[in-house]
């Protein structure tokens, strides 16, 4: 079978494969098809060679150009790199395996100190260039530190960093480097290492500065320390003479210079005070005195210090103490005193009418939060944030307005910082300020609550300001009492009717005296018209320092003194609620003095001693206890002097430590007032010698310091020293006698001293009962007091404060209705000491309480016997 | 339907008597002819034949009749439909820049139909094979027709010399002009098959000079040294010998097409294209397999045949290759015929030319310009 093409061309020239060609003509057609196949053949094969080196030749070509491009970027690349590592400013080097330079760039070249371009030094080891940083005393373990990460280094192709090596140069020195060094792939290294010198030396000069920043700091601190001594001790010149000058008969005028004199004194000294606490604070040196204090005495006590003030304003003042907060607290009391202080006193500042209140609360995370809220001018908010820094006030005009160092803000921001916590405010201008600050007290022991002694007697309080109803309505239902509050006479009647549509009307009503519109007095002259209200107790708010007339015939009880503060409250319900007050009523008071609202309204003061201006002198009793003063300064000698003469205390006075040792060697003094401060031997020094000397007798005489000397610790100095309590200079005549009848018996400056049990008193609280209940009253007094006085030894023996202040309280409250006023005297005494966490003096203390305790027990037992024949 | 193939050769006349149609709305005279035989009387006793119906034909660069390839001849089929109708539509292009214009108004012609004529199925177009720029007259020509109707059709070729095509209507032979007849009637069958048979080899190039159909230069270099390179010795034979090397271009749509070349400029090294060369597009270079041209129109047959399997009665297949084919295949050009035929159902009427383009659809494509592929168009029609 002959080839498709043959076939074909045979057909076409009309021949057979199997037949001779039929004519000439058909085989030359046949010879000339054929003839062109292989002519075709022939021209395909040469296009096929041709494409071939054709295709060949251009992608020969394409691939050489590829080549070339990629090769040229790649110079490029390596050029760029190579520039860049010249240009560097560290130094950049490759190395081997075996941690031996390759290559090294310019900067490196410079640092190392290697001519440029020159060959590297054949076997330039790292590990020989590497030394610890320039510490002589640990260069032994640092160089095998080094030589250790190296190790692991080439170990392990680790990274190593270190920024802090010394580099040695060629010329052998030491240049100080940070240093990295990473491996590179294909077990080479690379090493970067950057010059610290710079840096090393900004770090010595930083140092510098700050150590001389802190000397200057420490220098500043003691020159403030010693201004503080030298300005005080003649401030204290200057007010206690003034107040001797005082006692003496002056004439107005000259009276009057005098206080100036005093209460510009008193200024000046409160303005060094801040400026040296607030550079105590700054220098970081104040350090808080934690002991055991009553958060609600504390606040009573702000709020009674300012009650005269805001009354004087016409602001209400307020203290609202969450129920639910612990009574006692440990913390500095006296900063956080000085904390609110700062804060109330600005608030009635800033504050011409309306109220200021505190509130405590407790805030997240323990802390508590005491917020000082007041309706005064306010202030731009924007400044609030400024206010808090020293030497800041809302605007200038301010300054000259109200006074102030300034500095109260600031110190109370260190002061809140100090407990713990923060301090903030919010404003609007014209509408008031919210001052707050948050402090960690943890709370302390299980003090009493006031027993529910009055459940379920009803009280209506009538008082226009809200935020003292709701503080009044919180210590009466403390007291068990059911208390309905409102705000107008008005109001008051629709509660009266309704509570008389109910069936059950009110036992107590209390009335504030100021009442808008319809007055306190008048609302009770109505209600006493009504036959159905008219037996009903009732008494009037009246703000402290107030005086009213009130007409006897409206039967009041004594007014409650405003600001409510909830013990001197609970004090007055429990003489005010008479069990059967028509059989008993308390002597109505038609006028109410500052005086005589403080002696019914703050018990929890110990019974001021009354050394007032106007006291008798006394001469001194041979017999009685002596007292020892040691004090340099003869002003101050003078001064104590003079106290000591008034209230009969006899004395020998001393003018230094050396002479107080050796005085008490020879003497028998019932305390020692010491200087701290004196030439030849200082108070501490004298007080550890009579303390080592007492070793051998046994006894313990109480050691007062007496100190200008208020910078930090100083009182944890002086209890280290062996002394039992502490004075702060200026003393005033107050303080020396207050610390004095803690210690010892001091002659009574008046005819009438405490009573072991004063009848007048009884016969007031027990008067008209039956008989069997009086008698109930005095046994249950004896049984309770036996045990409480039990318990405080037992505190004062294990040394505990908090347990003895919270029974010195007790029985002091106790003996105040039966009128064993001389039990109530040694109580508050060591109530006092407890409170102020002196726990080493109080096991003496109690000696004392025992004895009169005994009398007091023996005074009633007597009564007992006497009542019950 | 009813379809009768002839042939005329100058020694030995029409191979047959010239059937007269019964209707001459309903017939169509398709005619294939030498370039050599432009004024034979062949031609004349034809169109004095038609009697009124249609007749469409051009100069060919060889004539395709049964399995069987021609030179000097004329080829023509008189198809009679039975009950679909014909129509005829013509429009100048005498140059490049009119072809699109040519394209829609023949579209318009077409869509002109009478109310005796059914729905316009197929469209067989014959276009002058070196004015025209057949990329834009077929997609003028498609946008202007209705959806769904095959286009098909040829551009007429000088045997290899690229010199002067023409159309014939029956009246004259003419260069510059575009001729086409459409098909109506529901029953009017029409199955395509477009298939070249081409290898890429070389590089790709970036088409880096083009206008239109003229291409300036290829990576940066000129196009026609680029040819004289492969072609070497043929160089002599341009712009003939470029058929060797199509030129497959990617379109921006990612397709490929085939591109010959219908002629070159010296002067300014460039080459004209039988379609469009879009500049920034990749070209490559293809040669031809010999085997794998001929299994090319095998495929082509077999493409008509795979939408539904041979229609039933008479078929006609209008056969139009490209001129490049028969360059390369040379004395063994009637393989790709035969292999097409052995296809075809038995019976079928197969008739056509040698082109300097084609014209169909590839795929799921719309009608498009093709280069060096056998593109078959079987007309069935179907009661």
């Amino acid at each position: 079978m002959p080839h498709r093409t043959l076939e074909r061309q045979l057909k076409k020239a009309g021949l057979r494969a199997d037949a001779l060609p039929s004519s000439l003509e058909a085989w030359a057609i046949l010879l000339e098809r054929v003839d062109r196949s292989y002519q075709d053949n022939d021209s395909d094969r040469y296009l096929l060679e041709r494409s071939l080196q054709q295709v060949s030749d251009e992608m020969r070509a394409l691939y050489e150009e590829l080549r070339q491009s990629k090769e040229s970027a790649l110079r490029q690349e390596r050029d760029k790199l190579t520039a860049i590592i010249n240009v560097m400013a560290d130094g950049l080097a490759t190395l081997d395996a075996d941690l031996r330079l390759l290559s090294l760039n310019p900067a490196g070249r410079a640092l190392l100190g290697l001519p440029e371009g020159a060959p590297l030094p054949p076997g330039l080891d790292l590990r020989a260039l590497l030394r610890p940083p320039a510490e002589p005393a640990s260069e032994n373990s640092a160089a095998d530190e080094i030589a250790d990460s190296l190790r692991r280094v080439c170990a392990e192709g680790v990274c190593w960093r270190c920024p802090d090596l010394a580099l040695r140069c060629q010329d052998g020195h030491l240049v100080p480097i940070s240093s990295a060094v990473s491996p590179l792939p294909g077990g080479d290294f690379v090493w970067l290492f950057h010059d610290i010198r710079d840096q090393k030396a900004a770090q010595e000069a930083l140092r510098r500065g700050r150590a001389a920043a802190e000397q200057h700091s420490r220098l500043k601190s003691a020159f403030l320390t010693n201004m503080s001594h030298e300005i005080r001790t003649p401030m204290n010149a200057v007010i206690g003479m003034t107040g001797l000058l005082l006692d003496t008969e002056l004439n107005a005028e000259q009276a009057e210079y005098a206080s100036i004199v005093q209460s510009s004194g008193r200024h000046l000294l409160a303005l060094i005070d801040s400026v040296l606490d607030f550079s105590k604070i700054e220098a970081g040196r104040l350090e808080l005195e934690l002991r055991p204090f009553e958060l609600r005495a504390l606040c009573d006590e702000v709020l009674e210090m300012f009650a005269e003030r805001a009354s004087s304003q016409d602001v209400e003042l307020s203290c609202l103490v969450a129920p639910e907060l612990p009574r006692g607290l440990i913390g500095d009391a006296g900063r956080l005193r000085q904390l609110l202080i700062n804060l109330v006193g600005n608030a009635l500042k800033f504050t011409e009418r309306g109220e200021v209140a505190v509130e405590v609360s407790a805030a997240e995370g323990g802390l508590l939060r005491f917020a000082v809220i007041d309706s005064g001018e306010g202030c731009d908010p924007a400044l609030l944030p400024i206010l808090f820094d020293p030497f800041t006030q809302a605007d200038t005009s301010t300054t000259r307005r109200v006074g102030g160092t300034g500095l109260g803000l600031a110190i109370s921001k260190q002061l809140a910082e100090l407990m713990g916590g923060e301090i903030g405010a919010t404003s609007t201008l014209g509408a008031g300020s919210t001052f707050w600050f948050t402090a960690r007290l943890p709370a302390v022991g299980q003090a009493p609550a006031f027993a529910p002694r009055h459940a379920g007697t009803r009280v209506l309080i009538v008082d226009h300001h809200a935020r003292s109803r709701a503080v009044l309505s919180g210590v009466l239902r403390e007291a068990a009492c059911e208390v309905d509050s409102v705000g107008s006479g008005l109001e008051a009647f629709g509660a009266v009717h309704t509570s008389l549509a109910a069936g059950r009307g009110y036992d107590l009503l209390l009335i504030d005296a100021d009442l808008p519109v319809l007055k306190g007095a008048e609302l009770v002259r109505i209600l006493r018209t009504d036959p159905r209200t008219a037996g009903w107790g009732m008494a009037l708010l009246l703000r402290l320092g107030t005086h009213r007339s009130v007409d006897p015939a409206l039967g009041l009880l004594p007014p409650l003194a405003k600001p409510i503060r909830a013990e001197a409250t609970h004090h007055w319900l429990s003489r005010a609620l008479d069990p059967d007050p028509a059989a008993a009523p308390l002597p109505a008071h038609p006028v109410s003095t500052r005086a005589q609202q403080g002696a019914l309204a703050a018990p929890t003061l110990p019974p001021a001693l009354p050394v007032t201006a106007t006291a008798p002198r006394t001469a001194p009793d041979p017999t009685g206890p002596r007292v020892l003063v040691a004090e340099d300064t003869p002003v101050n000698q003078i001064y104590v002097r003079r106290v000591l003469e008034r209230v009969g205390v006899p004395y020998d006075l001393v003018p230094d430590g050396d002479h107080a040792v050796r005085a008490f060697a020879e003497g028998s003094y019932a305390l020692i007032l010491m200087d701290c401060m004196m030439p030849v031997m200082d108070g501490f020094t004298a007080t550890r010698r009579i303390r080592a000397i007492e070793q051998q007798t046994g006894r313990h005489v109480p050691i007062i310091a007496m100190t200008a000397n208020a910078m930090a610790g100083a009182r944890a100095e002086c209890l280290a020293a062996g002394m039992d309590d502490y004075v702060s200079k200026p003393v005033d005549a107050q303080q020396i006698v207050a610390v004095l009848s803690r210690y010892v018996e001091v002659g009574a400056p008046t005819k009438a001293g405490p009573a072991v049990l004063r009848s007048e008193t009884l016969r007031a609280f027990t008067e008209g009962l039956p008989s069997s209940t009086q008698r109930r009253i005095l046994e249950s007094f004896l049984e309770d007091a036996t045990a409480t006085v039990a318990q405080l030894r037992a505190a004062a023996d294990a040394g505990d404060a908090s347990a003895a202040l919270a029974m010195a309280h007790r029985l002091r409250s106790a003996t105040g209705y039966i009128g064993a006023e001389e039990l109530g005297h040694q109580a508050a005494l060591a109530e006092d000491l407890a409170s102020r966490g002196a726990a080493t003096a109080l096991p003496a203390r109690c000696a004392a309480l025992e004895q009169a305790f005994h009398r007091a027990q023996a005074a009633v037992e007597e009564r007992l016997r006497v009542a019950d024949p | 339907m009813r379809a009768t193939s002839l042939r005329f050769t100058p020694s030995g006349g029409w191979s047959a008597p010239l059937p007269r149609p019964a209707d001459p709305r309903r017939a169509v005279i398709f005619a294939f002819c030498a370039p050599e035989l432009r004024e034979s009387p062949g031609l004349a006793t034809l169109a004095a034949a038609a009697g009124g119906a249609p007749v469409i034909g051009c100069s060919t660069a060889g004539e395709i009749c049964g399995a069987e390839v021609h030179d000097n001849s004329v080829c023509a089929v008189i198809l009679e439909l039975e009950h679909g109708t014909v129509r005829a539509a013509a429009a100048p292009c005498a140059s490049a820049a009119d072809s699109d214009a040519a394209g829609a108004q023949i579209a318009a012609q077409l869509r002109e139909a009478g109310p005796e004529d059914g729905p316009l199925r197929a469209v067989f177009v014959l276009s002058d094979g070196l004015s025209v720029n057949g990329t834009p007259l077929v997609r003028a020509l498609v946008a202007g027709l209705p959806a769904g109707v095959r286009v098909t059709g040829g551009l007429a070729a000088d045997g290899p010399r690229f010199g002067a095509t023409w159309t014939w209507d029956g009246r004259c032979a003419e260069a510059g002009r575009v001729l086409a007849v459409g098909l109506y009637g529901a029953a009017v069958t029409v199955r395509t098959g477009v298939r070249g048979g081409w290898d890429v080899f070389g590089p790709e190039r970036r088409i880096s000079g083009a206008t239109g159909n003229v291409l300036h230069s290829l990576d940066g270099r000129p196009a026609l040294q680029l040819y004289k390179e492969y072609l070497g010795d043929r160089a002599s034979e341009l712009p003939a010998s470029a058929l060797l090397f199509p030129l497959a271009v990617r379109l921006p749509d990612g397709n490929r097409v085939v591109r010959t070349v219908l002629g070159v400029d010296e002067q300014t090294q460039s080459m004209t294209f039988a379609g469009d060369i879009p500049e920034g597009g990749l070209a490559q270079l293809m040669r031809a397999n010999l085997d794998r041209l001929v299994d090319g129109a095998a495929s082509a047959a077999q493409e008509t045949l795979d939408a539904g399997g041979a229609p039933a009665g008479p078929t006609v297949a209008l056969a139009v290759s490209c001129v490049g084919r028969r360059l390369v295949l040379g004395e063994r050009i009637e393989d790709e015929v035969e292999a097409t035929s052995e296809l075809l159902p038995p019976g079928c009427v197969q008739l056509g030319f040698y082109s300097y383009g084609e014209l169909g659809p590839r795929g799921q494509l719309s009608c498009e310009l093709h280069n060096q592929t056998m593109t078959l168009t079987l007309i069935a029609e179907e009661a």
